[in-house]
């Protein structure tokens, strides 16, 4: 790992506010609360977190869908606008993220065209390339997107994502709506595209064994902030904060029994109304006072310098 | 594929019997009113007074004359020819103008979208025709006027339609997709977006030409439109009304033109409507059936009465195109008192159409049962009246489904939806039923039950409206619950503390579960026994450690090896190559045969029959991985 290829810095994004015609102010939903962090130039990193934690605002602003409140986002040293260049994005619901009308070919030729700047038979010879890295047929480029499985059209995403060469891609949950065979193949797909074309990766997933799977490292979120960051084996297995531990002792495992583990009637924080201290502390074993009065910095704790949490009183610290 | 596609959307429409009559009418009438200028035909606006008013069939007036003598059927067919021509072009302006107003609102959004809608709104705050006499008044009465008027009034319909269907495209994600690579935002607008607005387009303009006729029609009948001596079928018609009692032909003639045309046009316009509309394709007006259809040769007998469901030989078929296939083909099963069965597989398995044929909840048409029986405590359920099946729905078989959401009830309270699924099994007085309802909320551990009855589904979170659906499974002391992926869309904490408390209720109500999930690692944590399904086909079964321990079909081995696991991120995950195959094209040997790595020539030949490995443990597999001993 060498040089940062993304720095996040106080990224904060906030949807609605401002005043209504008569003055009154409206509601405002705080959806990512300063976040800074870095991705070095060929790691994969890992962002898991549970609905509405704001990674996937994170990822849409790291691909220039959407703009910080606050803060800044620098990708190879260009911040905000046009990063389509460098930087490309893989969709969840890989269906519907591809146009209904139009042919695979023409969908990948867009960014070859617009991005790559190639002509007619230059962009034909690319997209039988990129189907063929995608492990695909050359006749896909004929069919209609209801003509694919899930599997094929996450494929097709994947493709056009490679078009215009990029050098960071953005996968927001990449393999969630596939089957578990399905999503096997293309996370291998992944790690041999990655090798390939020296490619960075920002891998979001709320499914924490496919992001200790591919990650290099990983950050954590929990409502709008980062709380641990670290190399994946660190976080995964010497957890430090009470919430990356909740999340991995919840996670199903084959051989492994259920345990109660959370207290259901704890209230979630309000995306209207973000509590003064840290967010986590009504679900937490461990809180006090101090943890609702104010708020943790994200700063290495435990005696090591990589691995980062946001906590008054870190788990592994005391080991 | 387009042109097969488009040949297809042509033979559809040309199917509906009705849009087939009007589309061959219209084309007569079209190419009639186009021919004018080559048949031999009078000149329309000859005049002779001599020859006025002449009655139909008279020698050289076949449709007779007008007051001033011309030729009624020249002008019939030189007024159609107007008549069309205006109200099309009418359509065709309104649908540029209305759907580029439209694309531009949906599109930006905004202030825009505000700005530009307000606008369509003040127009269609008049009615329509004064609206069109107003813009006749203001720019003199004329064809071409009409024709403006007409097109102004018309605006609105394709921009208010076309701005709801541009508004939805515009934040899917292909929209964003193409932002990314690259396309600016007008090209996105008309490469993206604009041919995916194109069937509304088509749709509302074949049904709004007609329509456009008439108010043309409509203008010139009252002398706005067409200017004499030009013969459109309203002035037509306008003219014909002087002469009404004496020479009634004059006003019939238009009027019965205008009605056959109007007729037509509309014909192939519901058609056409019928053929794009995305809503009437999927189905949603044909109604199914209350409980799924149940056409077998021979019903088998229970040989298990004991157990509380036992499925044999469970044979599900669906309609697809005008054939059948199977989805589910000659599932046994079988659920002991107490216990938990998890059915695993992937998408398109046929793992829920089981659970649904059970008590009949498969769709009818296009599903139906065509094979075997389900036991519940040894009564064959498919034998059963429709009655007796709604009574056990809910009580004696509970469901529980992935999307609490959408099978909630979105207008009423969980309490009111609680009180009903007790009170539709017993006889309680509501006051009683409240209390149980609040009791069952407490026992599915949601803080606040007393409060929380009077919420509604949308205010309570996905956590909490799973704990409702179970709440509302367990009301009535079911002894079998169909769980189907019922923690799939969950968060994996909310996920936890949903099995857990599934878990803790079983055990203390004793209640069977069937337990559907694609999930390995849920399966572990609360199933007793499991079953994974291929293709249709169970394809092993047995205790849950031994089978995920030791999987002897190569397809459980497969499946367990591609599922990344916490704590082992070392490990390579080995994907299953290919993909399972459609229902309508299998294998004629074992169904798994084109991915299995071991797989001999006589895997391919003929089907594989289950075979018992061990007591409980069964595998559809000439060569299973673990032989008789490692069981």
């Amino acid at each position: 790992m060498s040089d940062p290829l993304v720095e996040v810095r106080d990224v904060t994004r906030r949807f609605g506010g401002g005043h209504t015609l008569f003055g009154n102010p409206r509601p405002q939903v705080h959806a990512v609360r300063g976040v800074s962090f870095d991705v070095m130039r060929g790691e994969t990193l890992g962002i898991v977190g549970e609905s509405g934690c704001g990674k996937s605002t994170i990822a849409r602003m790291m691909v220039g869908l959407d703009v910080p409140t606050d803060g800044t986002l620098h990708v190879a040293g260009v911040g905000g606008g046009r990063l389509a260049r460098t930087v490309q994005y893989v969709f969840q619901d890989s269906m519907a993220a591809l146009n209904p009308r139009k042919r695979i070919g023409a969908i990948l030729a867009v960014p070859l065209k617009r991005l790559a700047g190639l002509d007619r038979r230059q962009r034909e010879e690319r997209i039988g390339a990129l189907l063929d890295a995608v492990s695909l047929d050359a006749t896909f480029a004929e069919r209609y997107p209801h003509e694919l499985s899930g599997g094929q059209a996450q494929r097709v995403g994947i493709a056009r994502a490679l078009a215009a060469e990029p050098s960071l891609v953005v996968l927001d949950e990449p393999v969630s709506a596939l089957d578990v065979s399905m999503q096997a193949q293309v996370i291998n797909l992944l790690a041999d595209l990655k090798r390939r074309f020296g490619l960075t990766y920002v891998f979001i997933s709320h499914d924490l064994s496919v992001v200790e799977m591919v990650s290099d490292r990983v950050a954590v979120l929990y409502f709008g902030k980062v709380v641990e960051i670290g190399p994946a084996a660190a976080v995964f297995g010497r957890a430090q904060h009470p919430y990356t531990d909740l999340l991995l002792r919840s996670a199903p495992a084959p051989g492994r029994p259920l345990r109660v583990v959370d207290d259901a009637s704890a209230e979630l924080p309000d995306p209207y109304d973000p509590p003064e201290g840290c967010a986590f502390a009504p679900r937490c074993p461990r809180a006090a006072n101090v943890c609702r009065s104010e708020d943790p910095r994200l700063v290495p704790r435990g005696g090591k310098a990589d691995q980062l949490s946001a906590c008054h009183f870190p788990l592994a610290a005391e080991l | 594929m387009a042109n097969a596609g488009r040949s297809g959307a042509v033979s559809l429409l040309l199917n509906n019997r009705l849009a087939a009559a009007g589309v061959a009418l219209l084309a007569l009438i079209v190419a009639v009113a186009l021919l004018a200028p080559v048949l031999p035909l009078a000149d329309p606006n000859a005049t002779a007074p001599a020859d006025r008013l002449m009655r139909p069939f008279s020698p050289d007036h076949l449709l007779g004359t007008d007051a001033l003598g011309r030729d009624i059927l020249a002008r019939l067919v030189w007024g159609t020819r107007v008549s069309l021509m205006v109200g099309i072009s009418a359509t065709a302006i309104a649908a540029m103008v209305g759907s580029a107003i439209g694309l531009v609102a949906g599109f930006v959004g905004g202030r825009i979208d505000g700005l530009l809608m307000r606008g369509i709104d003040m127009v269609m705050a008049f009615p329509y025709i004064l609206l069109a006499l107003a813009i006749v008044a203001v720019l003199g009465p004329g064809l071409l006027n009409a024709l403006y008027a007409i097109a102004v009034v018309n605006v609105p319909f394709f921009a208010r339609n076309v701005r709801g269907m541009a508004l939805g495209l515009s934040r899917r994600e292909f929209v964003d997709a193409a932002r990314l690579s690259g396309q600016s935002g007008p090209e996105v607008l008309f490469a993206e977006v604009l041919p995916n607005v194109m069937p509304v387009i088509v749709v509302t303009m074949s049904t709004t030409v007609g329509w456009m006729i008439l108010e043309t029609a409509g203008l010139s009948f009252l002398g706005l439109g067409a200017q004499p001596p030009q013969a459109d079928l309203g002035s037509m018609l306008g003219e014909g009304r002087k002469v009404l009692f004496n020479a009634p032909h004059v006003s019939v003639v238009p009027g019965l033109m205008i009605f056959v045309l109007v007729m037509s046009i509309n014909l192939v316009g519901d058609g056409v409507r019928d053929v794009l509309d995305p809503r009437l394709k999927s189905g949603a007006l044909a109604r199914p059936s209350a409980r799924t259809r149940v056409e077998r040769a021979d019903a088998p007998v229970a040989t298990t009465p004991a157990a509380v469901l036992e499925l044999k030989g469970l044979r599900t078929l669906f309609g697809l195109g005008g054939r059948e296939v199977a989805a589910v083909r000659d599932v046994d099963l079988l659920i002991g008192e107490g216990e938990c069965l998890g059915l695993v597989g992937e998408s398109g398995s046929g793992k829920s159409v089981t659970a649904m044929s059970i008590m009949g909840l498969v769709p009818s048409p296009p599903g139906r049962i065509g094979g075997g029986a389900a036991f519940f405590r040894g009564r064959d359920l498919f034998a059963l009246s429709d009655g007796e099946i709604r009574r056990m729905r809910g009580s004696a078989v509970a469901h529980v489904f992935q999307d609490p959401l959408s099978t909630l009830h979105p207008l009423f309270t969980i309490g009111d939806q609680l009180i009903e699924a007790i009170r539709a099994h017993r006889p309680l007085r509501r006051r009683t039923a409240r209390q149980e309802a609040a009791d069952l909320l407490a026992l599915v551990r949601i803080p606040n039950p007393r409060l929380r009855l009077e919420a509604y589904p949308h205010e309570l979170s996905g956590g909490m409206r799973q704990r409702v659906a179970i709440a509302m499974a367990l009301a009535n002391d079911a002894d079998l619950v169909v769980a189907d992926e019922p923690t799939t869309a969950l968060d994996v904490t909310v996920q936890a503390e949903v099995l857990t408390l599934l878990n803790r209720l079983r055990q203390e109500k004793n209640a069977a579960v069937l337990f559907i999930t694609h999930d390995f690692g849920v399966v572990s944590a609360l199933c007793d026994r499991v079953a994974v399904m291929y293709a249709g086909e169970i394809v092993e079964t047995g205790r849950t450690e031994a089978v995920l321990a030791a999987p002897a079909h190569p397809y459980t081995r497969r499946l367990v090896d591609c599922v990344p696991v916490l704590g082992e991120p070392e490990r390579r995950l080995d994907a299953i190559e290919g993909r399972p195959p459609p229902p309508g094209a299998l294998p004629k040997g074992c169904a798994f045969a084109p991915r299995c790595p071991s797989v001999a020539p006589v895997c391919r030949e003929a089907p594989v029959a289950v075979r018992e490995l061990a007591a409980g443990r069964t595998a559809r597999c000439l060569f299973p991985l673990v032989g008789a001993g490692h069981v």
